[in-house]
């Protein structure tokens, strides 16, 4: 047994070594849209209280006009949406700690992201998180390794395509982003500000298939909303733009309200309605918003947000 | 529960503590528990069908061997046979058989209701079925006596590492390992985790991996160009290898660290030099269950060269319905059975004078093979046929966004990894264990990195053959 523990203890450290040494140095893509998370973390620290704060997937990133909303409301606004694969658990635990008294927080998350499983780590989180550091993870230890263990496992496959692949093959580079997903291209709020390109051909992605609010969802919102209320806070739901060509039908969106709105404490903001945008406002997926769409949805938000605001303070 | 889960690595090493800590006498009862608990995780309910198939089949050759009157000793064996294969069907096959009778009575224009059985297929159904049918029909035989502990016959039941799929078990080899005392050995432990560090490497590396190119070759056949298919039924050919092997070395492996040893399953089939061969090392507790309880009581090859042939096509036949209740795999099993038949032909015509190269022996039986597993692998039997034709279609580029060239490059790479493993493996199955601690210690350390670079962890999937 003693022969075994030592052992094991020895090809465990032998391994843990290795990958200890493998995981240092510079990240491996700086310049990633992802790698903007840790500036919006430092935002979300750095601002005092009684925020705005707007979390979702990249419908947020790329159509909200923040310093628009701050200037209106004369409150700091915080975008953390980044991405809709880092899925529901963790869009609202990744800002949770950080939410003070007298803050608003915003969810406007694509609509598929209520129907679908919100509690998996995907790879998205994990290469997002890669970008933080350590402290700012947290206490889950579990999601602490899976980041590391995804972290390695990228770092690898760049050192193998670096050293051997491109002997035989055509350069690649990995660390090749798209102009408009450049980290570059966020504000100092975290809105993507996109450089003058014009629209492509969209891709349909996000759209809802039942409209309704998945049961595990529930709870999580539930758990959170009642998180924010012990500490003075509120969050609402504000509807995302809705594509219009892939909208035939506002009967699932308006059922998946209603059941969001059941949720005691949470209040869904929003008409659908407003939210239905045109072709020509998006620029390359049914959730990325060109600069006239931004402006069209920060304006309807505003007015949603004002209506809300006024009817609290009553 | 899946091996690669993390519930799984909770538990593994929590049931192997216990079931050194605990006194021998219970050791049965806990691991009778935890196997109870580890089928439960999946599915609470399905627990009743091991249940009754224990309680059934425990009682059944309990009369069987104490019935002097062969009629009633038969009549015993009848209720455990049809008992176990009523489940079977009704479960597995009911309503493949309906919906084939919906179809026909539909192309007559006739409209007669046939009932649909709207239920989830238990998992591990065919494998723990086949397991305790082996024990009854060995008890009829009189070759092994009935257990008369029944908490040891349900272990033996629902042994939870090889309950959901395989290795499946004789009562004449398990059985009596459950009566043995068995004392902590580092040699166990030795090969315990190597061999379900294969099984992770197996699984997490190469099958997980694939099965993103197959996936989206396979899903979509009327675009699929000639090389993209040829390369996606390669992979597939790994893809199913690595994940139902992967499973049999860490279910292997997962025994072998409480001191009991499940029989092998897989002896590197990809080197069969001949159908027949490959059959001796693919899945190898199901083959010879098949040889010992079907084709040996329809005759074997006693009865004339026909008869043996017809014989081979049964039993490849039901071997490809026990798969799935699909056309698909009845002509996966009808592909082997007739490759068999032609390959009995030619040895009774030509007989030994010829033989191929080695290599040129391998080559095809892995591509007759690979021709079965288009069939084992397309969703119904048009999409296997679209395939075949679209082979002789050129193809544009063999990657995608998902998987990039580089993917499949590390793809093969990973996999001539395994194969090279293989060569030293054929010599004798645990090479690395049995070598000097400079190719041990390597061997131990570059299967655990490669694991955790390049295994897929984060978006867990079944074993295929969970689904059988």
């Amino acid at each position: 047994m003693k022969l075994l523990i030592l052992k094991s203890l020895l090809l465990v450290i032998t391994i843990v070594a290795i990958q200890y040494i493998i995981s240092l140095g510079p990240h491996y893509n700086p310049s990633n849209y992802l790698s903007i998370i840790e500036s919006k973390y430092q935002r979300l620290n750095q601002t005092p209280p009684g925020r705005i704060i707007i979390i979702g997937g990249s419908s947020g990133a790329f159509g909200i006009d923040s310093e628009r909303i701050e200037r209106y409301f004369d409150r700091p606004v915080v975008n953390m949406s980044l991405h809709a694969g880092i899925k529901l658990k963790y869009l609202l635990e990744g800002v949770s700690p950080w939410v003070q008294k007298d803050d608003l927080v915003v969810l406007s998350a694509v609509l598929s992201n209520f129907e679908s499983r919100g509690d998996q780590t995907s790879l998205m989180l994990l290469n997002a998180y890669s970008y933080l550091s350590d402290s700012m993870i947290g206490n889950d230890y579990l999601l602490w390794l899976k980041v590391k263990v995804n972290y390695i496992q990228k770092k690898i496959n760049r050192i193998l395509v670096q050293s051997f692949f491109q002997l035989f093959f055509e350069t690649i580079d990995l660390n090749q982003v798209e102009r408009v997903y450049e980290h570059r291209n966020f504000n100092e709020w975290g809105d993507i500000v996109l450089p003058a390109i014009p629209n492509r051909k969209i891709e349909i992605q996000g759209t809802l298939k039942s409209g309704d609010l998945l049961p595990y969802n529930r709870k999580l919102l539930s758990a959170f909303t009642r998180d924010l209320q012990g500490k003075g806070t509120r969050l609402v739901i504000a509807c995302p733009p809705l594509y219009e060509p892939a909208i035939s039908d506002l009967g699932l969106v308006h059922k998946l309200f209603g059941q969001l709105g059941e949720i005691p404490g949470l209040e869904v903001i929003s008409q659908p309605e407003d939210y239905v945008l045109d072709e020509s406002l998006f620029f390359d997926t049914s959730n990325h918003l060109n600069s006239k769409g931004k402006v069209i949805r920060t304006q309807q938000l505003i007015a949603d947000l004002e209506r809300y605001l006024s009817a609290i303070s009553r | 529960m899946l091996f690669n889960s993390l519930h799984f690595a909770a538990f593994l090493p929590c049931v192997v503590l216990l079931y050194y800590l605990i006194p021998y006498r219970f050791r049965y009862l806990m691991l009778l528990v935890a196997s109870y608990y580890f089928y439960m995780s999946w599915k609470m309910e399905y627990i009743v069908l091991i249940m009754g198939s224990t309680v059934i089949d425990y009682f059944a050759a309990k009369k069987i061997a104490g019935a002097t009157l062969k009629e009633i000793r038969r009549r015993w064996l009848v209720l455990s046979l049809l008992s176990n294969l009523g489940i079977l069907f009704g479960f597995k096959y009911f309503n493949f058989f309906s919906d084939s009778a919906r179809q026909m009575f539909e192309a007559f224009d006739l409209s007669i209701h046939v009932p649909y059985f709207d239920v989830l297929l238990p998992v591990g159904i065919s494998f723990y079925t086949f397991q305790t049918l082996s024990y009854t029909i060995d008890v009829y035989r009189g070759k092994t006596q009935p257990e008369k502990h029944f908490g040891i016959f349900a272990l033996y039941v629902s042994f939870f590492p090889q309950l959901v799929a395989g290795p499946i078990e004789r009562s004449t080899h398990l059985l009596p390992q459950f009566r043995q005392k068995v004392v902590f050995s580092y040699e166990n432990f030795r090969i315990g985790l190597w061999l379900m560090a294969l099984g992770f490497y197996k699984k997490l590396v190469i099958a997980d991996r694939v099965a993103i190119y197959v996936n989206e070759i396979y899903a979509d056949p009327q675009s699929a160009g000639g090389m993209q298919i040829i390369l996606a039924t390669f992979f597939f050919a790994f893809q199913i290898y690595c994940d139902f092997s992967g499973y049999s070395d860490i279910a292997i492996g997962s025994a072998r660290l409480m001191g009991y040893d499940l029989m092998e399953n897989f002896k590197r089939p990809y080197f069969a030099r001949s159908l027949s061969d490959f059959w001796r090392r693919w899945h190898v507790s199901l083959s010879s269950w098949f040889k010992d309880y079907l084709y040996i009581p329809l005759g074997g090859n006693r009865k004339g060269y026909l008869r043996l042939n017809i014989n081979l096509m049964i039993v490849f036949l039901v071997s490809g319905l026990w798969h799935g209740a699909n056309w698909t795999f009845v002509l996966w099993g009808g592909i082997h059975g007739s490759w068999l038949v032609l390959e009995n032909f030619m040895s009774r015509a030509i007989g030994p004078k010829i033989k191929l190269p080695r290599l040129v022996s391998i080559f095809i039986t892995f591509s007759i093979t690979c021709l079965g597993w288009i069939f084992f692998r397309a969703d119904n039997v048009g999409d296997a046929f679209i395939l075949i034709r679209n082979i002789f279609q050129p193809s544009g580029g063999l990657s995608f966004a998902e998987f990039t060239l580089f993917d499949i490059c590390l793809s093969l790479a990973l996999i001539g990894l395994l194969e090279l493993y293989h060569i030293f493996e054929e010599k004798d199955r645990f090479y690395v264990l049995n070598a000097s601690w400079f190719v041990r210690w390597p061997a131990y350390i570059g299967v655990a990195l490669l694991i955790s670079w390049f295994g897929k962890f984060f978006e867990p999937s079944e074993f295929i053959y969970f689904q059988f």
